[in-house]
């Protein structure tokens, strides 16, 4: 019997949702690719980026079981078969509009009706909001098998004549042990994810005899064409174990038919025997049109910015170019600068690396990416999604000024224990996860292991002693598990970087300080969560620790060791006062202590000047952050939707500023898949540590501060395609920058500013991204942006153009999934070279016997414009228990010589243009299980 | 703290080592400046030291440089009549780098420079509570401009950690004058290539005394930077005590010993194409001083001064660039490197300068030559 009808759009006021088989009382969903063309977002005003990934499922109460009626199983002609019944589930979680899809009869018929009414749900939601949800379920009936006095091999009885079985419906009885007199036991069985060995529910599980000349085994071949009606038939369903059995039949040759939405058909031939079970255990394979496996449900965040692009991790994994990182696959959005070099820094919308911010689970990090852009420091295979908005950003964000990128680590999964272990050209990790109790788990690793391979294979006479060659590691460590009707997590995370080498000239006697170069950075965290949803009310509130050490020291004349404590609080409730309003109150609190000692020259005179006046510092010092944020969404009428917002925080400590940031966000649906967006806001950002100090820096510096505005259009087309087009206007003020007045310091001494809030700036362009989204087979998107970026350092200096200004960024992403699962990417970039600043001549320091150069003006040339071609293969085996997947990833496949920077001659009168990544091949295998 | 900090950095450490195509920095293939060493008079110098590096105000300092070609170091005639140098004295301020006084005051007419005035504390009060003040940047007026003399004037800017910083301005080539290139710098012009600037910073101190010199002046203690104790001893230029030279017929390890000798700057040596020069400078270790530098919470921590060598040649190859042990050792082999175009060096001579700095302004050298005998072997 093939399994439920799919699903077909209906009304807008409604999502649909597929259901296979009966499985009302299990909890697992099934995500149908087709929904996402299918589904109209239920509120008006927000970006259907991916409405699948935004409805919760309704989730069933109780089970409601269903007697086989005794007169109609006496009749000889017992109907036998399946009743399709269509119904929608309210928002009171009452099923309405209940009526026959696929009739049997009659009385089955109004058994079936009157059992689906008779149903309970937990209503679906739709972005926190109820929403009625249409839907069908299957109900097979099977007339019971007459009573026996003791178990026996029944009669070759055809159809209608042989006993059948009780069919439940939502009860877990079916396809599991049924003792009401069914027969014998003849066949049991387990019905699992090929790969993942994940019970796969609401199966279809079909036996019916066969030439006992048949050979048993898999059936490799499947003959479709049309024969004579079997002398029986047993339809069985696994259960939420993925079980099933079947009694009662005869002891012969029989096909076994296994058919599940979303997998592949298989079919075996076994031989069932007169007085043993056969125990069987099916794996099926996940079809490449149903990447979903079963999803845990979170509830994503409402609030939609002008521009909000979400990345999962089923499309970040297999991105070409990004090694699987999925912090660097931001990188390929528009707004966002390229970085030279493969390295992770995120200009954004024209502001500098600085000047952005990342959150894991709602607290800042510090870093993202081992040794500045190897690979990034969090495992993307446990993050639930990645948001970056790359401008006119909640209140909830603060302390930036250009975008903001915020990833949500997911849970575990429960559905049995799961991992892999994986290893490419860089690193090994691992990935363990699994229920506990009513929560899960997730533990993952990783560690590099260049330091074990480059010793090995640098010559000893390069000069480069590597006392420790580079490593990394990371680790996550996440618990989750429901506590007092809310959802509880625990999350560890950490990594640490370290390098030391010694570079000696060949005829050096000894070693020593000056000829050194290490870093060592490392941080670790600890946050706990807690989210529970009431009724229109949402609570949130997670502490979290971390702890910060940075280290840096070049020859005997820098060295740079800082320690900082760490503690975040953040606080939130939500109300959804009608259906008009809905607000957020939330409160943040940084407070951190650190620990500074430094010792280098004063930072001018790196460029000349008198390295004898190197100063040294150890400075202890404290930084306590409070903000307080509130976004109300205001929907006057069912097409807009407002969200005036506004952030108040206090920077204390070595800051002592205050700042205010109202912001205002708007949407309007001019059309039933165009939205309209607006967005203006003040966004402000501390000193960096350095700037404020009193020893390297100002004390007096302020806060740097920007007004942003952007206004978009967003487009939904068919086949899960959507385009969005977004203007941006950032006006930068009391920005930090060097500066050589001299003042009176607040130690009373007379010395250079260093640094002050002089320089204001402008960045302005437009983005579009068009994207197929990962439904099918398919997904990729196209995105460009023309923008501009300029500063002027002080007043009466010119506007010039700014370090990251990218006239110019056009990147086109394609990934096709092939059959016996293949896949194959692309991703091509045509990036304007960076600005620099061209050297004009040359004085030769005679202090230090090198050569100073005297420079034209900043940022007045431009660099080659920049292009690169790469692309990435995938190819899996599924087996029964394991998966196990290699890629073969090739960056700049047609090894062009990018320009990343112009390298001087040692008097500045040549320049040699030092080129980006050549062509590499990497290659990297996981094992899952 | 976001770390784009620490990107930058492994970027800009990576960076020298990209410098495939470059002209190697110990390659003499034109004239070139190396050094510039400060003499400082003093009425008493202390037995076996080296001259003076740090000047006190109304104290001479003598201005050194050390310029040379292919063929060998310039003489200070040739100094004054090829290059015509002009000197520019200008106060930096405390920790400002080189460069930036003068950076800070163009654009400047030329004419709008004036000459260095002497040093007069005839009109200073420190009752005004107002530090003297000397124009800058000023002309180093001179009659030997290639090694001028400069006195030392009272700027308050010295009491608070100022230095002055020193630039030569001449030309290289005939297709420029040295008014030409000195407008083009005061005037913030792109600079012709026939243009030299070498700049230098005289230290003015000790810094202590400076500190005691304004407490004599009658300026509060309370508004000068704290006193080290004891008070160091001013920078001194650093000697070299020897240089040996042992050759060898070639590169070999067995190869025959062609001599081993102590030379001294300006001997002229003489040995065949293809031999390898095993070199050893041996710096005086007792010239490397102690000098204190400030903390942030008026302490102070001492250093010690270290050598730092670097070596240039004008044919051949060297082993190293540069050095940073007291007994500096190199090797220096007497065939073609990359950069020379003739298998032999022109005139037959190649000519060795090596230039030994401590960790703050003290400066030496010395230089000898190689007369190359024979050349490459013919090919069979």
């Amino acid at each position: 019997m093939p399994p439920s009808a799919p699903p077909s759009a209906t009304a807008p006021r409604r999502a649909h949702l597929g259901l296979a088989g009966l499985a009302l009382a299990a909890t697992s969903l099934v995500a149908l690719p087709r929904l996402a063309a299918a589904a109209e977002p239920a509120a008006p005003a927000s970006a259907p980026d991916d409405p699948t990934a935004r409805i919760v499922p309704p989730e069933p109460l109780a089970t409601v079981t269903v007697e086989y009626p005794a007169a109609l199983a006496q009749r000889p002609d017992a109907p036998r078969g399946e009743v399709v019944v269509r119904f929608v589930v309210g928002v009171d979680g009452v099923p309405i509009e209940v009526a026959i899809e696929q009739s049997l009869d009659a009385e089955l018929d109004a058994l079936a009706l009157q059992a689906v009414s008779a149903l309970r749900y937990r209503p679906a939601t739709l972005d926190g909001e109820a929403v009625e949800i249409a839907t069908r379920l299957s109900i097979p009936f099977e007339p019971p098998p007459p009573p026996r006095p003791e178990p026996g091999p029944p009669d070759d009885a055809p159809r209608g004549e042989t006993p059948g079985e009780d069919t439940t419906v939502g009860d877990a009885s079916i396809g599991g042990d049924d003792d009401v007199g069914s027969g014998p036991v003849r066949l049991r069985g387990r019905i699992r994810e090929a790969g993942q060995r994940t019970p796969i529910e609401g199966a279809t599980i079909v036996v019916v005899p066969v030439d006992p000349r048949t050979p048993t085994g898999r059936v490799k071949k499947t003959d479709y064409a049309q024969g004579a009606p079997p002398k029986w038939q047993r339809t069985r369903r696994s259960d939420e174990r993925g079980d099933f059995v079947v009694r009662g039949t005869p002891a012969e040759r029989v096909r076994v038919v296994v058919l599940a939405p979303g997998f592949e058909r298989i079919e075996y031939v076994e031989q069932l025997g007169e007085t043993t079970e056969l125990e069987v255990a099916y794996y099926l394979r996940r079809l490449p049109t149903n990447p979903y496996r079963t999803v845990v449900r979170s509830v994503a965040e409402e609030r939609e910015e002008v521009a909000r692009r979400t990345i999962t991790p089923a499309e970040i994994g297999n991105l070409p170019g990004t090694q699987g990182d999925a912090l660097k696959a931001i990188q390929n959005f528009p707004g966002v600068a390229r970085a030279p070099f493969g390295l992770g820094l995120l200009a954004i919308r024209g502001t500098g690396p600085n000047d952005s911010a990342v959150f894991i689970g709602y607290h800042e990090v510090p870093l993202l990416y081992h040794f500045g852009g190897l690979t990034s420091v969090f495992n993307a295979d446990i993050l639930e999604r990645i948001d970056f908005v790359p401008g006119n950003f909640d209140s909830r964000y603060g302390d930036a000024l250009g975008g903001i990128i915020d990833v949500q680590p997911r849970k575990g999964r429960r559905d049995g224990y799961h991992g892999y272990v994986d290893a490419d050209i860089f690193d090994a990790g691992f990935l363990v996860e699994g229920r506990v109790g009513k929560g899960s788990f997730a533990v993952a690793a990783r560690r590099s292991y260049i330091d074990f391979i480059l010793p090995r294979v640098i010559p000893d006479d390069a000069g480069v002693d590597l006392t420790l060659a580079p490593r990394y590691w990371d680790d996550q460590i996440l618990f989750d598990h429901p506590l007092a009707g809310g959802d509880f997590s625990v999350r560890v995370f950490g990594s640490s970087d370290k390098l030391k080498l010694v570079a000696a000239d060949p005829n050096e006697v000894t070693t020593d300080q000056r000829d050194r170069f290490e870093t060592a950075q490392y941080f670790h965290r600890a946050d706990v969560v807690w989210r529970k949803q009431k009724g229109p009310w949402e609570f949130l509130i997670t502490p979290s620790y971390r702890y910060d050490m940075l280290q840096f020291g070049i020859s005997d004349i820098f060295n740079f060791d800082l320690g900082v404590h760490n503690l975040t609080l953040r606080s939130e409730l939500s109300h959804r006062a009608s259906k008009l309003v809905k607000w957020r109150v939330g409160t943040e609190l940084r407070a951190g202590r650190f620990t500074a000692t430094v010792a280098a020259p004063p930072l001018s005179a790196l460029s000349g000047g008198d390295t004898a006046t190197q100063l040294q510092s150890k400075q202890v010092g404290w930084l306590a952050i409070p903000a307080v944020y509130t976004t109300v969404d205001v929907t006057p009428g069912q097409r807009l939707t407002l969200s005036p917002g506004l952030r108040v925080s206090y920077f204390g400590g070595i800051y002592g500023r205050a700042s205010v940031e109202p912001r205002l966000r708007g949407a309007v649906q001019v059309a039933a898949k165009t939205v309209l967006k607006a967005g203006v806001g003040m966004f402000t950002q501390a000193a960096q540590p350095v700037e404020a100090s009193k020893v390297y820096g100002n004390p007096r510096v302020g806060l740097e501060r920007a007004v942003q505005t952007s206004v978009g259009v967003s487009q939904q087309l068919p086949l899960a395609i959507s385009v969005d087009a977004t203007a941006f206007f950032t006006y930068l003020y009391d920005e930090i920058a060097p500066s050589t007045a001299l003042v009176r310091r607040t130690d009373g001494s007379i010395g250079l500013e260093t640094f002050a809030n002089t320089q204001t700036g402008r960045a302005y362009g437009l983005e579009i991204l068009a994207r197929k989204q990962l439904t099918g087979s398919v997904f990729g998107w196209v995105a460009y942006t023309l923008n501009r970026s300029e500063r002027r350092t002080a007043p009466g200096e010119p506007m010039l153009l700014a370090d990251f200004d990218q006239t110019h960024i056009l990147t086109l992403v394609g990934v096709w999934r092939l059959p016996r699962n293949w896949q194959i990417g692309g991703r091509f970039r045509l990036v304007s070279g960076n600005p620099y600043t061209p050297t004009v001549g040359a004085a030769y320091d005679a202090s230090v016997g090198s050569y100073l150069p005297i420079e034209g003006r900043r940022n007045s040339a431009r660099l080659p414009a920049f292009h690169q071609l790469d692309i990435r293969v995938d190819k899996a085996w599924v087996w029964k228990r394991v998966k196990l997947s290699l890629y073969l990833d090739v960056q700049n496949v047609y090894n062009h010589q990018n320009t990343e920077f112009l390298n001087p001659a040692f008097d500045y009168s040549l320049n040699a243009p030092v080129a980006g990544l050549p062509i590499i091949p990497s290659l990297g295998t996981k094992l899952e299980f | 703290m976001r770390r784009a900090l620490v990107t930058t950095a492994l970027l800009a450490a990576a960076a020298p080592a990209c410098g495939e195509g470059l002209p190697p920095e110990e390659r003499i293939a034109s004239v070139r400046p190396l050094a510039v060493r400060v003499e400082v008079d003093e009425p008493a110098p202390p037995a076996d030291v080296g001259t003076m590096a740090e000047a006190m105000p109304r104290s001479t300092a003598h201005l050194r440089p050390f310029i040379v070609d292919p063929y060998g170091p310039l003489t200070t005639d040739r100094i004054a009549q090829e290059l015509e140098p002009v000197w520019l004295a200008c106060n930096l301020q405390p920790v400002q780098g080189l460069l930036g006084c003068l950076q800070e005051a163009v654009p400047l007419q030329p004419s709008a420079v004036p000459a260095c005035p002497p040093p007069d504390l005839g009109g200073f009060d420190p009752s005004t509570g107002m530090l003297p003040t000397t124009p800058s940047p000023c002309r180093i007026e001179t009659d030997d401009p290639a090694t001028p003399a400069y006195t030392i004037p009272l700027d308050g800017g010295y009491l608070v950690g100022g230095d002055i910083e020193v630039t030569m301005v001449a030309h290289t080539t005939a297709t420029i004058t040295t008014a030409a290139c000195l407008e083009q710098l005061l005037l913030d012009r792109d600079p012709d290539p026939g243009c030299l600037y070498v700049t230098q910073r005289l230290a003015v101190g000790p810094d202590a005394k400076l500190i005691e010199l304004a407490q004599q002046f009658g300026v509060p203690a309370d508004a000068l930077p704290p006193l080290p104790d004891p008070i160091p001893d001013p920078d001194r230029n650093p000697r070299i005590d020897a240089v040996t030279v042992s050759a060898y017929a070639d590169e070999t390890v067995t190869a025959k010993r062609l001599l081993e000798v102590t030379v001294e700057t300006g001997d002229v040596l003489e040995l065949p194409w293809g031999a390898r020069v095993e070199l050893e400078v041996q710096g005086h270790e007792a010239d490397l001083q102690q000098y204190v530098v400030p903390g942030d919470d008026d302490s102070f921590s001492t250093r010690d001064e270290t050598f730092s060598g670097r070596w240039f040649v004008t044919w051949g190859t060297l082993l190293a660039p540069t050095s940073d042990d007291p007994l500096a050792i190199n090797t220096w082999t007497l065939m073609p490197g990359p950069r020379d175009s003739t298998d032999v060096p022109p005139y037959a001579l190649a000519t060795l300068y090596y230039v030994l700095r401590d960790d703050r302004q003290g400066v030496t050298w010395t230089h000898f030559q190689i007369r190359v005998t024979g050349g490459p072997p013919e090919a069979p």
